[in-house]
């Protein structure tokens, strides 16, 4: 390791910060003899950055020297920025470093299209490929798939990858053309039913074939940028929840706008973060709490309510549900208490067999009721305070700290799995 | 009644045995003799054969489960959850099931605290192990936490690293070694933490330089959040770390 590396490393993760996923999880990788690693299912935190994101992963570009245009990216090639690319050798040292001395579960690889996307994509096949087969690397791989690469080899890298993702970059076509000229969106879909076909085929062959290699085991993500372009939110989750239902991704990872050029197709301010932060809670409403799109929005209205989170939006809008007895409710009832997540419900279902839950009893299992004891009853008693109508109780639950806001979305803070369902 | 235990969970077991046979209820259970009226106390002497014959006795009258959950009541920093675990036991052995999730239950309720701190820093801290490569080819780490959680880390690292290494918890002043076949307990009778850097194999200041490099460059910094940084990380946890806040 020379001098230079450390110079490209801070390049090249200083370009992939602004990437929203930190997840690692959801697969269960285990090392072998003269293997390096395992992957725990649930995901592990290494540190913490100073903005108070979780990091788990060594996220980097293979390449910031872009070929492409896009208005919205600060390695654009109309960019007058610092460009640099590592060899593939450079990358699988630095894993393998770091992994060892366990200040990462894995690698996350993306990358600006350099030359060409085959090319690209070729160099980013031969890091994992190298990482897999050579060094026996048994943590996760994250890989970007790059739009318009040979299928061929988007196939070979599945096998060695944990999850790849193909990034939508923007909710609409008309907008990737206005602001991303050279993507379009067969470029972008097309590699998704691929990569999810390939993952299809894999699984009917496991249950034929006992060694059967896996094939991207924990799924496909992708992501895109809010607040660059025109369409609302009620468009974007009706878009998610497609790609869910259709193209059978694992996640979708929403990014609030930061304007880092001067461009005259873009908007003049970054994007809230709040904005953000409520797509991942509606998102983790349909996508984890079977709720469906429509419940979320108000008929006329196509914005999430930035005041308060949409579960509690939707209990608003639906007061006739409520109040609702815990000791008798059933699960899918319980979690739709704002404020009672799937921890919390599993809590009181596992202790009203032995007696009859009152308040304190909730209180002293850690049941955040804040929120829900305006939506519930303990045996028969109600404990919130009277309110006259839905406005009324809004401002009574809503966070108080308006637009001032401290937390990140919990989705940047702790990879799946682990420990973030409380929340909502 | 309070009843002072040599700290071994063979012990601890023994204990639980002399309580159950003659229906005692103890006040406290410690293993640390503090100024107590000595008329309040009673030793107790572990006895492996006790102690076996518990561990089966536990797991036929209730389950596995039971048993593991009385082994992390055990490695609770909090000596008042041995009384309340022992209840539980007593109450699961009673019921003849497991009654962990009763948490109208005081006692359950307070061992189930016990148990999701005990559980939720082990798994805090298989991200916060540090390994330095030392000269002699192997890692070596350092941790401080709250509650004793070796040996609930030992099969994540075994399966994680085949390497030598050792990971050192300098609150208990004892280590795991993984020699690639076995992993062995051992106590640490000295160590000073500022030397281990004289042992440090010549690539090690290198990546430690990287990571801290990367550490930094990937924070955005109009984003700024040091109290949640902190929520997630306390202070006290940084000490060992190779990268700054
Ligand atoms: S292709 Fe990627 S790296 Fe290149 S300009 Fe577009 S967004 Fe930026």
């Amino acid at each position: 390791m020379n001098m230079e590396v450390i110079e490209k490393l801070n390049i090249l993760s200083g370009a992939a910060k602004y990437d929203v996923s930190c997840s690692s999880s959801g697969v269960e990788r285990k090392g072998g003899n003269n293997s390096v690693g395992n992957t725990s299912s649930s995901g592990i935190c290494h540190s913490w950055s100073s903005d108070g994101r979780c990091i788990s992963l060594l996220k980097i570009l293979y390449s910031n020297d872009c070929i492409f245009d896009c208005a919205y990216c600060i390695n654009r090639k109309s960019n007058d920025v610092k460009r640099a690319s590592f060899t593939p050798a450079e990358i699988t040292e630095l894993t393998i470093g770091f992994y060892k001395r366990n200040y990462i579960e894995g690698l996350f690889l993306s990358s600006a299209i350099i030359k060409n996307p085959d090319h690209t994509m070729e160099m980013m096949l031969k890091v994992v490929k190298t990482l897999r087969t050579v060094h026996r690397f048994n943590g996760y791989i994250h890989l970007k798939a790059i739009p318009g690469a040979d299928a061929k080899l988007l196939r070979e890298a599945g096998f060695y990858a944990d999850r790849m993702s193909v990034n939508i970059e923007l909710p609409s076509e008309e907008s990737l053309k206005k602001l991303a000229p050279q993507k379009n969106k067969k470029s972008i879909l097309l590699p998704m039913k691929n990569l999810g076909d390939g993952a299809l085929e894999i699984c009917q062959d496991k249950k034929k074939f006992r060694n059967t290699p896996s094939f991207i085991p924990a799924g496909q993500s992708t992501q895109l940028i809010v607040g660059a372009s025109p369409e609302n939110d009620f468009t974007i989750m009706k878009l998610s929840d497609n790609l869910y239902k259709s193209y059978s991704l694992k996640r979708v990872y929403y990014s609030a706008f930061v304007k880092v050029n001067e461009d005259n197709r873009l908007p003049d301010k970054n994007e809230k973060m709040v904005r953000e932060h409520r797509l991942y809670q509606a998102d983790w409403l349909i996508r984890v709490y079977n709720f469906n799109v429509n419940e979320l929005f108000e008929n006329s209205k196509k914005f999430l309510d930035y005041d308060i989170d949409p579960k509690s939006f939707w209990a608003l809008n639906n007061l006739n549900y409520f109040p609702i007895e815990i000791n008798s409710a059933d699960y899918d009832t319980l979690i739709r208490i704002p404020g009672i997540g799937i921890k919390s419900a599993l809590r009181i279902i596992g202790a009203r067999k032995y007696s009859v839950l009152d308040f304190e009893n909730l209180k002293s299992f850690g049941v955040v009721l804040k929120r829900a004891k305006y939506f519930i009853t303990c045996k028969g008693k109600y404990y919130g305070f009277i309110y006259k109508d839905a406005g009324d109780l809004k401002n009574m639950i809503k966070d108080k700290k308006n637009g001032l806001f401290i937390k990140l979305p919990y989705e940047k803070n702790l990879p799946e799995v682990y420990g973030n369902d409380n929340y909502l | 009644m309070i009843i002072i235990y040599d700290g071994t969970f063979s012990g601890l077991l023994t204990l639980y045995y002399g309580l159950l046979k003659n229906n005692i209820n103890p006040l406290l259970i410690t293993k640390n003799r503090k100024n107590f009226l000595s008329s309040e106390i009673k030793y107790t002497k572990t006895d492996s054969l006790i102690s076996d014959y518990m561990f089966s006795y536990i797991k036929d009258k209730t389950d596995y489960d039971v048993l593991r959950n009385i082994y992390l009541g055990y490695l609770s920093k909090d000596e008042n959850v041995l009384v309340n675990t022992f209840n539980y036991m007593k109450k699961s052995i009673i019921s003849k099931k497991n009654l962990i999730k009763d948490l109208s239950d005081y006692d359950i309720l307070k061992l189930n605290r016990s148990i999701r701190n005990t559980e939720g820093e082990a798994h805090r801290f298989l991200g916060l192990v540090r390994f330095r490569r030392l000269n002699d080819e192997s890692y070596y780490s350092v941790i401080n936490p709250d509650n004793d959680i070796l040996p609930l880390m030992a099969g994540h690292f075994k399966n994680r690293l085949n390497e030598k290494w050792i990971i050192h918890d300098i609150n208990r002043n004892y280590c795991l070694i993984y020699d690639k076949k076995n992993i062995n307990y051992y106590k640490v009778d000295r160590f000073e933490y500022g030397k281990l850097v004289e042992a440090y194999h010549e690539e090690e200041k290198v990546y430690q330089n990287l990571w801290n490099n990367y550490h930094e460059s990937i924070a955005i910094k109009e984003r700024e959040n040091r109290k949640l940084q902190f929520q997630f990380i306390p202070v006290r946890y940084w000490k060992y770390l190779i990268e700054k806040y």
